[in-house]
């Protein structure tokens, strides 16, 4: 599956107008989604770039060059995401009496979750982003152990909070990220019982949100479907103009590759914090 | 040939019928670029040519009426000013003209005032002029409409706050006076909005609150001020006087959810 993306930004205030906006664009209502994302990477590191190279003396034998051809192949981050339910949002509605937390994990526990990856973007120059993902959901089971078992380790994990409409092909999330500020990079597991959602702060400390018009393409050896998705994107794009600018980020800010740390130095280590 | 004919039936002087020609050539200069502007507006359509064309046209017309008024106003070596001589030459027909068919071209080139539409058109503009600049007074009177002008100009008052306001039509005085402050407000405008885009914002106390309120008002106009917190107004609500952040690059945000590395603050890591 591949994504064509563009991305612009909502400064708070205009969060309510635009919202309103793209209900009015979109002719639907904006369906709530709340998500959670927990970030793996590959417990092993990455090789050393061209370390499957020559190198050195002479007296290197020539096969050397081919006898790891998968030598550098990237490492990825990797995302489990959980899609979760509404009450997660209105736990202070609930009657105390009916023991919430008990009710809310239940929703919580029973709610999918699907393992993501996303590649660097192409590097071509389409006028949109494009990149290659993949995306297995999980039906049951512990989510965790399979990502563990799959050799990774656990990073961080954020939340999601925003609104999605759906105009033509052209899928529509204005979102922003939310974290958990002081605990997050405590973690060195993601939390089995969640935080509470007024715990959980925009990690863009002026509350800006992000919206994001993604167009899905199962294929991208077909041009002509390429450019449909293409120009559908575009057009958003011009019919948004003035409300939200829409552009292509720069592709290395959606890099998912696991950077090579050179040895010696040891790799930052995201589970300790300098308080 | 004929015209040689009719010019020495006519005894023009040779000094007057050089005027007559150069006056000729400059007239059609001139008409030739008005009808170059008429037929482009024409041939544009529903919009109006595009500016730059405009302006050339305009500033060429522009330089043709200068000419023209040159012209008028420049002396020959009899120290005679053209006008002088032009408006000495009396029209009339001789004896090969066409008189009867002609009736209506010889009408129209013997007579002495505009037609009344054109009357009415210059009568018009001199009154719309003279509620803002001076006109002088030999036009009106040649126009026999003294009574035009001196127009009452307090016909609208109004009691406000103590301090009596009156609707004054600006003339050419006060235009002048306006003009020769605009470039000064521009700048203090073009300052302040620089001011305000800089974001050096602090550094200004001694300007006071209206200073700040405005800067404000700017930065919410162009959309760099984000918060509600921002207006002093909802400020006191809220009661911390936090200066928001601004917001964060959509790359760092992009970043972050790609890899989930802490980019904010930079310190966390050990």
């Amino acid at each position: 599956m591949y994504e064509l993306l563009l991305y612009g930004q909502v400064p708070q205030t205009r969060h309510e107008q635009v919202l309103k906006v793209l209900a009015g664009v979109a002719a639907m209502q904006p369906r709530r989604i709340v998500k959670r994302h927990i970030v793996y990477r590959p417990t092993r590191e990455p090789e050393e770039p061209g370390s499957n190279l020559r190198r050195g003396g002479s007296q290197a034998v020539a096969v050397k060059n081919t006898a790891r051809p998968g030598g550098s192949k990237p490492l990825y981050f990797t995302h489990l995401v959980q899609r979760l339910p509404e009450s997660f949002e209105r736990e202070n509605t609930r009657s105390t009496e009916d023991d919430p937390a008990v009710a809310k994990q239940d929703a919580v526990s029973e709610s999918q979750w699907s393992h993501e990856w996303h590649d660097l973007p192409d590097p071509v120059d389409r006028g949109v982003l494009v990149r290659q993902t993949t995306n297995s959901g999980a039906i049951e089971g512990n989510a965790h152990a399979y990502a563990i078992a799959l050799g990774n380790k656990f990073v961080s994990e954020f939340y999601i909070e925003g609104n999605q409409y759906v105009l033509g092909n052209v899928v529509i999330f204005l979102h922003r990220i939310l974290h958990e500020p002081g605990v997050r990079s405590l973690e060195t597991e993601p939390k089995i019982d969640l935080p509470s959602f007024s715990a959980l702060s925009p990690l863009d400390p002026s509350g800006a949100y992000i919206l994001e018009a993604k167009i899905r393409v199962q294929d991208l050896n077909n041009p002509a479907l390429l450019d449909t998705g293409i120009q559908e994107l575009q057009g958003f794009k011009k019919h948004m103009k003035g409300c939200v600018e829409l552009h292509v980020p720069d592709r290395l800010t959606l890099d998912t590759r696991v950077k090579y740390q050179p040895r010696g130095i040891a790799p930052p280590n995201h589970q300790v914090a300098a308080r | 040939m004929s015209q040689a004919i009719q010019n020495s039936g006519l005894n023009l002087a040779p000094d007057d019928v050089r005027t007559l020609e150069q006056l000729r050539g400059r007239l059609m200069r001139l008409s030739r670029v008005i009808e170059e502007l008429q037929s482009a507006m024409i041939h544009s359509g529903e919009h109006p040519p595009p500016w730059p064309n405009m302006h050339r046209s305009i500033s060429l017309i522009n330089a043709q009426l200068k000419n023209l008024h040159d012209f008028f106003k420049d002396k020959n070596e009899d120290d005679l000013s053209r006008s002088q001589i032009l408006s000495a030459l009396r029209t009339y027909p001789v004896a090969p003209f066409p008189a009867e068919e002609q009736r209506f071209v010889l009408e129209t080139i013997l007579r002495k005032k505009p037609s009344p539409d054109e009357e009415k058109w210059v009568e018009e503009r001199l009154r719309a002029a003279s509620e803002f600049c001076r006109v002088p007074e030999e036009w009106l009177l040649m126009l026999g409409k003294t009574e035009v002008i001196k127009e009452n100009r307090s016909d609208y008052e109004d009691e406000f706050g103590g301090i009596k306001r009156v609707k004054v039509p600006m003339d050419e005085d006060d235009l002048t006076a306006l003009w020769a402050e605009a470039p000064a407000t521009a700048y203090a405008t073009i300052s302040a909005f620089t001011k305000a885009l800089s974001g050096d914002y602090d550094d200004g106390d001694e300007s006071g609150d209206e200073d700040a309120a405005a800067l404000d008002a700017i930065r919410r106009d162009i959309g760099m001020v984000d918060e509600l917190e921002s207006t002093p107004a909802s400020e006191t609500g809220s009661g911390d006087d936090v200066k928001q952040p601004a917001p964060l690059p959509l790359g760092a945000i992009l970043k972050f959810v790609s890899t989930g590395a802490s980019i904010i603050p930079p310190g966390v890591h050990a």
